[in-house]
């Protein structure tokens, strides 16, 4: 099977391609089901979603927490870990760059915008360092860890917001940032922001680090095979930690682009899932930095878009978040049928 | 002054472990033919939606308790689908499960009540009433729900059938290395199918409990995480029904003493973790001892391995 | 009256995509009798046992079993018809007892409920009957593996089989324990039982068998009552040519110290076999052979030198310096090198290509890495080299490691092992699985090696590869030398007791 590069491209995309239309195509039998025209429904989610400038910016607002979030799973699914702990790296990291970015007053913008996101980085960090030692040191498995330390950041920052840095209002929420801690919008009054710039620049970094590096090479090698990579002198634990880190570090960032550049405050509860929809974007965008980002684009298209054909047609906005489920069953399913398909072409061995 | 053990505390622990032990159950099942289930939330969540509405429509709750049981079997179904026949990762299943279910059950009752947030209110399902004269039981089993009942019956009958059939035995023996047991004619794929839906039953019977059994709406992501406390349970108490059962148990009265211990200066967060931290400690000092099945979360292909 | 033949097979195909696995086996095997079936690595030997036993169907052909027609669709049936199996890689359950894996879907009595009373006589009857002890209760991951194998002949034996199927089942057994296992097949054969016995040791098959089928390319190639052949004939079938394996090895004087070993006792790790108190020197220019029963701390060593798994005690010291826990990748850059036991597991990763595989282990050498990234044209340069230089048969450079051969993929390990000329390799298992063109191969170049003053440290199961090719052979046992000495100094009976712990008088000089 010698394929030529642009072959070999459409052949990787072509199940996430294949994962989307089955998706669309169930979500249509829906929408027949309810009384509605699909393909109404469908291009009224499309203008929603591209139909202007606007539409663009808030499509993209939505996409950001995705790139971040599938960059953060990626980083540790491609060293063998499943970080389903997302969701409470992300609550950290957004509850440590709010307190920065109100503790501290009259410092440069762009200081405080980056002592902020460190601070968010390193929470993100520390909340990631308890699976990835109990991993490493105990091999306790990670899914179960992170799983419960999505709750314990969940009560955690509820406690710092209702009773410790609580600003009353309609909703638990803390006290405001310092306005030199926003993160700039990018199209006002769109809530698009630098952290969408920020997420492209860190794709192409992690990019360029996971496939052109050694060091790459080596996180790569400990996810496929770590036996492998032990006779081959890489220390498959110590990659481990360091990929659960950085995959915790990039969770924190993404706690942060919401909370300084979308809320400018800590909002109790705010993520509507954002740390699991990005496991999803990443298996969409086959776990490859670059790939997911026309993936996180079209998960925030389907948002954003159902919001706007919710308000044209009689479906409720839901729809999109269904096209996104169902965009996962069929990716595995796409799996299977790569797998089948490449065993035919190449023939079983023995 | 604060009370540790009151008849308060006592039906209040019931009432919060009844659906702990029973997702907790589910998850067994799932876990014991080595498919990993982190999708028992959603399956709950979705058994809790079936619960609602369909008492609410048939006015009569044991419908309803019938139709979360199959709505979870229907999800097992999936989960089977996916992990066994498409032989893709458990824990990306669980995950679309999750999805599909919070945002399918809020697309419902925009649908059919035009509300986000709620069902209308439903029949609930009946307790035990006027057992306070009884001795010394009575206070505690008086109002408990028969759903609780139900599934401390399938506690025992799960270990039972587990430990003491031969059919117990050979489940067992798929999760924990399906390819001996496939070569002794067990029908490695029908048990793994089969058990995943009957746990994913019990899941949705769990949820049932949710929305009918304590309160008589449905009300939106009203699991809010019990799914993943079940799991916790099953793993704290090692995979078995009865570790499972006290597991639940002890999560149970933690929260339910916080509840009647208003007014005190621990916040309600802070001993909301316990459950999840209790479980990691667990994980983290008698990890090597609190093992899951073999082949837990593995994908069984024969001929590849 | 029982059939004649327990077994007939014929035309049988089963293809998977592609690849013809079976293209035409024939097989006819006589009731009571112990009937070999022998081809190389890949020949079609599982696929055929496979589609009999029903874990798969065949595609065409037929199966006659004592005279009936059969076609399995679950294994479930074939073990009902009295067919058993003993299969390469155990098919045992770890967390059970030795006693459930034995009635394991074969649990006595008629209603739904266990009775452990009752299977515990029966099986006990039989162990006695053939003198295979067992702890009935012991948990079968605490037993050792030899007595794993005796679970496994006595749940067939259970199941009352009377056409008994053996895969392989000597790999993991030393000389006499395989003497002993050839007694008990050939009392099932008193018994009436019908044995296939899947090998590729030609010399077991003259020593048990009464007929010999040979298979190639998936196809039989034919099949000979024992009296009528020999081992060369065998051979012969089994390549489809001649086979030369007299190794022209030249004489060599072992010259400088590369490697000295001397007390090294190592960590132990998840109840495998530590190294204890290891001593023995490898100069420049000689292949040391080690030989044991699997698990007998052969992993220990190796991974004690190549710094995977702590020292405790001794010393390891290559070209006088220490190298104690010293880590892989240095070692590989000092000149030592490795070819690991399993190839998809240690040595290959299944999901790369063959450039990215051609520089597993020297990823982060200068040759390849400038400014932090990797350069792409000096990769492809040298990964060219090694496929030019050691004839590896692959569609390109892009193409997936599992879409070569076994035998490919070990040339291209042995390629990325020796491209840098190490001063001392590590062969562990270097013939695994590959068929004889490719062991030829790899034999020839060992051998080069060798001339060119390298020191080889040969690690294998195959006790004729360790005994043809090393200049010295020790022999491994708990951990422990039991002794050693050259080849030609050693039988096949002192080296089985050494490895069975005993330790022979006059074979302990130093290693």
């Amino acid at each position: 099977m010698n394929m030529n590069p642009i072959k070999h491209f459409i052949w990787q995309i072509l199940p996430s391609i294949l994962a989307v239309l089955c998706a669309l195509l169930i979500g249509a039998v829906i929408i027949i089901a309810i009384g509605e025209n699909p393909l109404q429904a469908y291009t009224a989610m499309l203008q929603g979603a591209f139909g202007d400038t606007s539409s663009w910016a808030e499509t993209l607002q939505r996409a950001t927490p995705y790139i971040f979030g599938a960059l953060a799973f990626l980083v540790a699914a491609r060293s063998g870990l499943f970080n389903i702990g997302l969701e409470g790296q992300m609550y950290v990291g957004a509850i440590a760059a709010v307190i920065v970015g109100f503790s501290l007053h009259n410092l440069p913008s762009f200081l405080h915008i980056l002592l902020a996101l460190i601070a968010a980085a390193l929470a993100g960090y520390v909340w990631a360092i308890i699976p990835a030692l109990l991993k490493v040191k105990s091999g306790v498995h990670e899914v179960i860890s992170t799983i419960m330390l999505n709750y314990v950041a969940y009560a955690l920052t509820a406690y710092l917001t209702v009773h410790v840095y609580h600003e009353p209002g309609a909703v638990a929420q803390t006290y405001q940032v310092d306005p030199g801690a926003i993160l700039p919008a990018l199209m006002p009054p769109s809530k698009l922001n630098t952290g969408f710039i920020l997420a492209i620049i860190l794709a192409i970094a992690l990019y360029i680090f996971l496939f052109h590096t050694p060091w790459g090479y080596n996180l790569r090698v400990t996810g496929l095979n770590p036996g492998a990579g032990r006779y081959a002198g890489i220390k498959s634990k110590r990659i481990i930690l360091w990929a659960m880190l950085l995959s915790g570090a990039i969770g924190g960032l993404m706690g942060a682009e919401r909370s300084l550049g979308v809320y400018g405050r800590f909002i109790n509860s705010f993520s509507p899932g954002y740390g699991f929809t990005a496991i999803a974007v990443a298996l969409l965008g086959q776990n490859h930095p670059l790939g997911i980002i026309p993936a996180a684009i079209l998960f925030g298209a389907l948002e954003n878009g159902g919001s706007f054909m919710s308000l044209q047609v009689n479906v409720p906005r839901e729809l999109g978040l269904i096209l996104e489920a169902l965009i996962i069953v069929f990716i595995a399913a796409e799996h299977f049928f790569r797998v089948h398909l490449r065993s035919m072409m190449k023939g079983d061995k023995e | 002054m604060i009370s540790f053990l009151s008849v308060s505390i006592i039906q209040a622990t019931v009432a919060i472990a009844t659906p702990l032990f029973i997702g907790a159950l589910g998850g067994l099942f799932n876990e014991r033919v080595g498919i990993v289930n982190v999708g028992l939330d959603g399956i709950m969540l979705s058994g809790a939606f079936a619960a609602a509405i369909t008492s609410y429509y048939t006015q009569s709750a044991w419908i309803g308790v019938l139709a979360a049981l199959m709505v979870g079997a229907l999800l097992g179904l999936l989960h089977a689908a996916i992990c066994v026949g498409l032989k893709a990762d458990h824990v990306v299943s669980g995950v679309a499960i999750n999805i599909l279910a919070s945002s399918l059950t809020v697309f419902l009752l925009q649908l059919l009540f035009n509300n986000k947030g709620q069902s209308p209110s439903a029949p609930k399902i009946g307790q035990i009433s006027n057992a306070g004269s009884i001795p010394i039981l009575g206070p505690i089993i008086n109002n408990m729900s028969y759903l609780t009942i139900i599934g401390l019956l399938l506690i025992l009958l799960s270990h039972f059938f587990l430990y003491h059939t031969k059919m117990g035995l050979r489940l067992r023996s798929v999760g924990e290395n399906p390819y001996a047991a496939q070569s002794l004619g067990i029908p490695v794929r029908k048990y793994m199918y089969l058990s995943v839906i009957v746990g994913c039953a019990l899941a949705g019977l769990a949820g049932s409990f949710l929305s009918i059994g304590i309160l008589n709406v449905f009300t939106k992501d009203m699991t809010a995480g019990r799914g993943y406390i079940a799991l916790a349970a099953m793993i704290f108490g090692r995979w078995t029904p009865f570790g499972s059962l006290g597991a639940s148990v002890f999560f149970g009265y933690v929260l339910a003493w916080q509840m009647n211990a208003q007014g005190l200066t621990i916040p309600a967060q802070i001993v909301e973790i316990i459950p999840y931290l209790a479980t990691l400690l667990v994980l983290a000092f008698v990890a090597k001892r609190a093992r899951g099945p073999a082949h837990d979360g593995k994908t069984f292909a024969p001929g590849e391995h | 009256m029982v059939h004649k033949e327990a077994l007939v097979i014929s035309g049988l195909k089963k293809y998977f995509g592609h690849v013809k696995a079976n293209d035409g086996i024939d097989l006819v095997v006589r009731t009571g009798t112990i009937h070999a079936i022998v081809g190389e690595n890949g020949a079609g030997k599982s696929t055929l046992m496979n589609s009999l036993f029903g874990l798969h169907q065949p595609d065409s052909g037929e199966i006659y079993l004592w005279g009936e027609k059969v076609l399995f669709s679950s294994p479930l049936q074939a073990l009902a018809h009295g067919i058993g199996m003993v299969h390469q890689h155990f098919m045992l359950v770890e967390a059970l007892s030795v006693l459930e894996n034995i009635i394991l879907g074969a649990e006595p009595g008629k209603g739904i409920l266990l009775n452990y009373k009752n299977s515990r006589k029966t099986v006990e009857e039989i162990c006695h009957k053939y003198g295979l002890e067992l702890d009935l209760d012991a948990l079968v991951e605490n037993v050792p593996v030899g007595i794993q194998q005796r679970i496994e002949i006595v749940k067939v034996l259970y199941r009352g089989a009377r056409l008994i199927i053996l895969d392989e089942p000597t790999a993991v057994l030393i000389p006499q324990e395989i003497d002993r296992m050839f007694e008990i097949l050939r009392e099932f054969k008193r018994d009436g039982c019908t044995v296939i016995f899947i090998t590729h040791k030609l010399h077991e098959v003259m020593a048990l068998a009464d007929d010999v089928t040979v298979i190639r390319d998936g196809r039989t190639v034919g099949h000979w009552p024992i009296s009528q052949v020999n081992e060369k004939i065998l051979a012969r079938q089994m390549v489809g040519r001649e086979v030369v394996l007299d190794l022209v090895k030249e004489e060599t004087k072992p010259s400088e110290l590369i490697l000295q070993v001397q007390g090294l006792q190592t960590e132990q790790v998840n109840g495998d076999q530590s190294a204890e108190d290891l001593s023995f020197n490898i100069r420049a220019g000689e292949i040391l052979g080690i030989v044991g029963v699997a698990g007998n701390g052969q992993d220990a060593l190796i991974e004690g030198i190549l710094g995977l798994r702590k020292v405790e005690k001794g010393e390891i010291l290559y070209l006088g310096e220490a190298i104690n826990g010293v880590n892989t990748s240095h070692l590989r850059q000092k000149g030592i090198s490795c070819i690991s036991a399993d190839r998809l597991k240690t040595g290959l990763v299944r999901e790369f290509s063959v450039r990215e595989n051609a520089i597993l282990g020297y990823q982060k050498s200068k040759e390849f890495v400038s400014k932090l990234l990797f350069h792409k044209k000096k990769i492809n340069h040298y990964a060219q080299q090694i496929i030019k230089e050691f004839q590896i048969k692959t569609p390109s450079l892009d193409a997936l490691i599992t879409q070569l051969s076994g035998g490919n993929q070990q040339k291209l390990i042995i390629g990325r092992e020796l491209h840098a000329n190490p001063k001392l390799i590590i062969a562990v298992q270097p013939t695994r699985g590959v068929d004889i063109g490719a062991i030829e191969f790899i034999y020839q170049v060992l051998l080069e090696c060798r001339r060119k003053n390298a020191a080889i440290l040969l690690i294998s199961n195959e006790l004729e590869e360790v005994l043809s090719l090393s200049d010295r052979v020790a022999v491994l046992y708990q951990g422990r030398f039991m002794g050693s000495n050259a080849p030609n100094r050693l039988t096949k009976e002192s080296i089985g007791l050494m490895m069975a712990g005993v330790r022979t008088e006059g074979e302990g000089e130093p290693v």
